[in-house]
């Protein structure tokens, strides 16, 4: 292999890959990249055996083959690189000799046939997402998912379509997200389509779409989902795993309505919370007519008390909730104001939005 | 004068009730709050007193009593009673949901009371604590002037009613606010203990229950002063350490201290010698399963939670090992806790060593649980409540070993 590709499209598609790569795992080869030149393109892999990405970039091929690269050096060498091209050329025994204006390295590499392929995937697109949309449901979402790896089930967002609309939902058991939005499908007439989206291939989707206007098609094969964007593909296999009933917990009869100015309350819960028990990090919504009381007492660290005003008319509520939940919902949405529906204390609280009734979030309480 | 200070302060501390105990001198307080729950409530809301009023959640739900003023007992209701079943007794009481956090805040005030009489304050639970009056004579007066003053202190700042027993230890000052509750007061003088003891039932004496009691009965034994007429020799070989616990206690003897609370969080630990030396991981298991279960007893009962779990196991070798695991929630929950251990457990338990001993502690106890609510669980935490509150009341009824875990089989 020997090839000549421009410093900045080497550096982006080797960039935007290392979230993947396993620097220290217990195969050496998925610390590398596996790097194909043939025709015009160079193609940048890499893989965990969970989810993998290719990406193909434009390069001037002197000749075709292939190599593997530890994914971190090369990085580390071509981000301090000046703005020039650079020669890869394959050596005897799986080295490789990279050049760049005055400076030259030899890098080991690990021989090519040893990389992991790619699982097949279908390049034919269930859904086409506009790449603007589905960013805006991923960062609406994703920050309710579960850490706790023993819940496989819930390390992701489920995806369910129906004819022209898409929803994502993720849930930690505590708190879930959910929102829903119009997406061009390519799937029979009739049909449901649901799948557990992994949170590592969602971090990396987020990655790719930097680029604004772009679609990004989406498919489905065997134990395999893929996204597509031009000539980008990251497939992941599909989490095992039955993610929850989560229509059954979307309250229905929440008739306490309180609306707030969502600037003035995430800065005050942010004040309030500086005193809420480290762990819980609970915080005690008040609610009566026309004003919110936000309370953290009960801790050895203090007392913190702060009362705004809010549109709200009805019987007094008193509700304990996690200030960090509430926070990254505020973090998320649009708009001047949210809502929140109430019923009593220990049920759920829904918040809403006022422009955009496709998108729901459900903090359930603490009981105080 | 410095030679002085040093000495009165040597004679303030626990020194001199340590002295005094010897000579059999101490006065100590078991001050308990009449029907707690229910008196705050009435206090918040005077149109309540004299009612009929029960704490414990709404009627059609299927929790239990908390609390039952003295006019519902009247019917036959008591704590620890299924909702319903008071309901269907008393059809008109006012059933109330009861807050925790008001509860403790006049817990508290309780507390602050009692605490500007003596700096020895033992609390118990929310609303019984033991109070250590030794030497405080020249301070407050003679001990009976003092009880009494706390009595109307506690009711003039919070409008509630306590009972106060006191006496020389702290097994005969519970026995006697057990006695004269509701709103009573009564002083074993020091001398009188045989006399007052000896008509009482022995169930009355703390460290009796069900079991034991029948065992006793069926021996024939049934006031404390026929159990006061067993020799020790006998006591102690059919019941081994608990039979000279019984025959102190039926003297009315104990010298256990009055512990103030510490501003640390206390702990609960319970810990096992093996019969014999074991390697069986199965068996190990359903050890610490039994331990699990008593020690969740003993913070359900003093309406703790715990945050920090340990095990400890010591090997034949006396090699001592402990491992810890801090929850995200905490909890007074065997299954939880047991969950907790037993992962710990397998954790370290992994060479074939033999184990002499096997404990755990529960620390980072809070009476402030916190606990957050699931989405996906229908029946919400309040189903485990129920359960626990049901075991608890099993146990109080016919004792511990009454109902437990599978896993703690081979333990019981």
């Amino acid at each position: 292999m020997e090839v000549r590709i421009s410093r900045d499209v080497l550096l982006n598609g080797v960039h935007k890959v290392q979230g993947i790569v396993e620097p220290k795992g217990a195969m050496p080869i998925l610390s590398h990249l596996h790097l194909s030149a043939d025709k015009d393109t160079i193609c940048i892999r890499a893989t965990d055996l969970e989810i993998g990405t290719l990406g193909h970039y434009p390069a001037n091929v002197a000749a075709p083959g292939a190599v593997t690269l530890n994914a971190r050096k090369l990085f580390d060498i071509v981000r301090e690189l000046p703005d020039e091209e650079i020669y890869l050329k394959k050596e005897e025994n799986n080295w490789i000799t990279l050049k760049c204006g005055k400076s030259k390295f030899r890098l080991p590499g690990l021989p090519p046939e040893d990389f992991p392929p790619l699982p097949e995937y279908s390049d034919k697109p269930l859904l086409e997402f506009d790449s603007k949309i589905l960013k805006e449901m991923i960062r609406k979402t994703f920050f309710s998912v579960s850490p706790d790896e023993t819940r496989q089930a819930l390390n992701g967002l489920l995806l369910e379509a129906e004819g022209d609309s898409v929803s994502l939902v993720g849930t930690d058991g505590h708190r879930l997200a959910m929102i829903s939005r119009p997406v061009k499908s390519n799937a029979a007439k009739g049909e449901v389509l649901s799948f557990l989206l992994p949170k590592k291939a969602l971090s990396e989707l987020l990655k790719l779409m930097e680029d604004e206007d772009a679609t990004f098609g989406f498919s489905s094969q065997d134990n395999h989902l893929a996204f597509i964007c031009g000539k980008q593909v990251i497939v992941s296999r599909k989490i095992d795993g039955k993610f929850p009933n989560y229509r059954q917990v979307i309250p229905s009869d929440n008739h306490l309505k309180a609306k707030a100015d969502r600037d003035g309350l995430t800065h005050a819960l942010k004040r309030v919370a500086l005193l809420a028990d480290e762990k819980s990090k609970m915080v005690r919504f008040e609610i009566k007519n026309g004003s919110l009381s936000l309370i953290s007492d009960n801790t050895d660290l203090g007392t913190a008390h702060e009362e705004m005003s809010l549109e709200y008319e009805g019987e007094e509520v008193s509700i304990g909730l996690n200030a960090k939940y509430v926070l990254d919902i505020l973090n998320v949405i649009e708009g001047d104001t949210v809502t929140l529906n109430l019923k009593d204390q220990n049920h759920s609280c829904l918040f809403t939005v006022t422009d955009d009734d496709q998108y729901k979030s459900i903090v359930m309480p603490m009981r105080l | 004068m410095s030679h002085r200070g040093q000495a009165k302060f040597y004679l303030a501390g626990k020194k001199l009730s340590r002295l005094n105990k010897g000579l059999g001198l101490r006065n100590i307080l078991h001050v308990d709050m009449d029907a707690f729950f229910v008196s705050v409530e009435e206090v918040l809301d005077p149109s309540l007193k004299g009612k009929p009023v029960i704490v414990g959640g709404s009627p059609e739900g299927r929790g239990v009593v908390a609390a039952a003023s003295y006019a519902v007992r009247r019917y036959g209701v008591h704590s620890a009673m299924p909702i319903a079943k008071a309901k269907r007794l008393c059809p008109h009481a006012i059933f109330l949901s009861g807050s925790h956090r008001r509860y403790s805040e006049y817990s508290v005030k309780v507390f602050e009371i009692l605490k500007r009489y003596s700096p020895l304050v033992e609390p118990i639970s929310l609303d019984e604590a033991f109070v250590d009056l030794t030497g405080c004579e020249r301070l407050h007066g003679p001990v009976l002037v003092s009880a009494e003053k706390i009595c109307n202190e506690i009711r003039e700042v919070l409008g509630l009613n306590a009972s106060i027993g006191i006496a020389s230890n702290k097994l005969l000052a519970k026995i006697a606010s057990a006695y004269c509750k509701p709103n009573g007061m009564l002083w074993i003088a020091p001398g009188m203990e045989q006399r007052f003891l000896a008509p009482l039932p022995i169930r009355r004496v703390p460290g009796i229950g069900p079991k034991g009691g029948a065992e006793l009965q069926r021996m024939g034994v049934k006031s404390v002063g026929d159990l006061a007429r067993l020799p020790l020799e006998l006591l102690e070989e059919v019941y081994g350490k608990w039979g000279v616990s019984l025959y102190r206690k039926a003297r009315g003897i104990s010298d256990s201290p009055v512990i103030s609370e510490t501003e640390d969080p206390r702990s609960i630990s319970r810990e096992t010698t093996l019969e014999t030396d074991s390697t069986d991981p199965l068996f190990l298991e359903s050890a610490l399963s039994y331990l699990t279960e008593k020690a969740a007893g003993q913070l359900r009962e003093n309406k703790l939670f715990a945050r920090t779990v340990t095990l400890k196991l010591r090997y034949s070798d006396f090699k001592t090992v402990t491992r810890s695991k801090t929850l995200e929630m905490p909890t007074a929950e065997d299954h939880m806790l047991f969950k907790t251990c037993a992962g710990l457990f397998r954790k370290l338990f992994t060479r074939q060593m033999q184990v002499r001993l096997i404990g755990i502690a529960f620390t980072s106890l809070t009476a402030h649980p916190y606990r957050q609510e699931e989405l996906f669980d229908d029946k919400g935490g309040q189903c485990w409540d129920g359960l626990y509150q049901g075991i608890d009341r099993i146990r109080h009824k016919y004792g511990f070993k009454s109902i437990l875990r599978g896993t703690s089989r081979y333990s019981a």
